[in-house]
């Protein structure tokens, strides 16, 4: 029943520009419910029409999430904020990332005393504010136990991967790790729990790393970085610029043989990723958003010449061509 | 210390991240931000899957990215900046944490991001719609238009919102 659809909407345009003028024809108070019925149809009519739908109402939710949220008007902050705004150079391009929004909300401790366990599940990165103004990104997987005093400050890595950036306060700050221990001197770093060490990689700033069973600790300056076990510290090396790039929700490769980038793929997902000698060597540059790890998966299949075969949703095969 | 290949990340990485580090500091006032900016500026590379061997003028090239990141970054701030405004207006409002401030100041940065191009009326009714569940007729009256041309803008914001998403999937 082409044409019969609703006032004014092309079937035959964008479907992108149908969805839009269907939620503004949904939106309005007057809609009837023979406009919902016409909506209705155009989204059984095709799978298109669907995701478009499907991407309108994610848009949407954003905009009804703060609305929720926010105990203040949102739409006179960002009034506010546009009258404010003199140093924005107008016509640059906007490059935000659309991140993944995730946080957590908890009640505060009215004491300093504060003590909390945070962990991820697998696929999950979060961002979280610490009480001292510090701010702390946990990876897929990982769980800290948090542990304030009026006296101290102390951190403990039980599993997975962290990226700190610290708040000036009177009280000494600490990181253990089954491994030993991580003082920042006033830093931003990450540290990540493996099953032979500690590594950890300094951003900006100065950390001292002491291993548990080793009375002489080492400093590690800005962009330097290394693994540490209970008695020794490897050879100081530089960080990559990547060591940090999950706290944006992406992985990236710059090089990298495939089988490691698989293996660092398969820590966000449930399941096993195998893969034969021929993919594993094969070498990949790019930056991969976490939040749809299937896709990333998929790509693949586009730019390397490899076939990825799925036994089930937890079993993924990666074979490279002869 | 093994070679670092030209035209990888890496090499980039090594030949121009202290300068480019020094330029953020100086515009920005701020070593924490530039570091940040910095690292940012790189990561931004790999997303745009920009063929490093194509770019001839590599720190003109860096410093365009970085300028948007930095322009971004004051926006974040401005935004900030207003939501303390209001929120000390506030009489006897409960204070928000610091983790749903947080989201908060995020969530509205990344929905000011998103219409900032659009033309002002075409803005504030999809604000006053979506934010504030203001009726379309009352939305007409508010900003001296038709409520057709209501609908129409409503229709062209979203249309602008997912035009944007395709931009950002890589």
């Amino acid at each position: 029943m082409k044409g019969k659809l609703n006032s004014g909407i092309n079937d035959h345009s964008d479907p992108l520009e149908q969805a839009a003028e269907w939620f503004a024809i949904l939106q309005d108070e007057r809609a009837t419910d023979i406009d919902r019925e016409h909506w209705h149809q155009w989204l059984q009519a095709s799978e298109v029409h669907r995701e478009a739908w499907g991407r309108v109402e994610r848009i949407d939710r954003q905009f009804r999430d703060v609305s929720v949220q926010s105990t203040q008007s949102a739409r006179e902050i960002l009034q506010v904020a546009g009258q404010n705004r003199r140093r924005l150079v107008r016509g640059l391009a906007s490059v935000a990332i659309a991140a993944p929004l995730g946080w957590i909300v908890w009640r505060m401790l009215p004491t300093e005393v504060w003590q909390a366990d945070i962990r991820t599940v697998v696929g999950e990165i979060r961002d979280i504010e610490l009480p001292d103004g510090s701010r702390l990104w946990l990876n897929t997987d990982s769980a800290v136990d948090l542990d304030y005093q009026p006296a101290y400050r102390r951190l403990v890595l039980i599993t997975g991967e962290i990226h700190l950036h610290t708040a000036p306060d009177n009280r000494p700050l600490r990181i253990d790790t089954p491994f030993g221990n991580i003082t920042p001197l006033g830093t931003r770093f990450t540290v990540r729990l493996e099953d032979e060490g500690t590594y950890v990689s300094v951003t900006a700033g100065k950390v001292a790393v002491t291993p548990r069973q080793h009375g002489q600790g080492t400093v590690l300056e800005a962009g330097q970085a290394l693994t540490f076990d209970q008695q020794q510290i490897s050879v100081t090396h530089p960080a990559t610029t990547m060591d940090d790039a999950w706290r944006k929700g992406i992985l990236v490769a710059d090089n990298l043989p495939l089988g490691d980038f698989l293996d660092q793929l398969a820590r966000y997902r449930h399941g096993v990723i195998r893969y034969d000698e021929r993919a594993a060597g094969l070498k990949l540059v790019g930056a991969y958003p976490l939040d749809d790890t299937d896709r990333i998966l998929d790509a693949l299949e586009e730019s390397l010449p490899v076939t990825v075969t799925r036994l089930t949703p937890w079993w993924v095969r990666v074979t490279g061509h002869h | 210390m093994q070679p670092v290949p030209e035209y990888t990340l890496e090499f980039f990485y090594r030949s121009h991240h202290k300068w480019l580090y020094g330029l953020l500091r100086r515009h920005s006032g701020c070593s924490e931000t530039a570091a940040e900016l910095a690292q940012d500026t790189f990561l931004r590379l790999l997303i745009r899957h920009q063929d490093l061997k194509q770019i001839d003028e590599p720190r003109a090239y860096l410093s365009h990215i970085a300028r948007c990141l930095l322009a971004n970054h004051w926006r974040r701030c401005d935004i900030e900046r207003a939501y303390l405004e209001v929120l000390s207006q506030q009489p006897e409002r409960t204070e928000p944490s610091p983790e749903t401030r947080h989201a908060i100041i995020e969530t509205l940065y990344r929905i000011d991001a998103m219409l900032q191009d659009l033309p002002a009326k075409v803005r504030q009714a999809f604000l006053l719609s979506r934010l504030e569940d203001v009726r379309y007729a009352d939305i007409a009256k508010t900003l001296k238009v038709s409520e057709r041309m209501v609908k129409k803008y409503m229709a062209q914001a979203m249309l602008h919102c997912l035009r944007l998403e395709d931009d950002f999937l890589l």
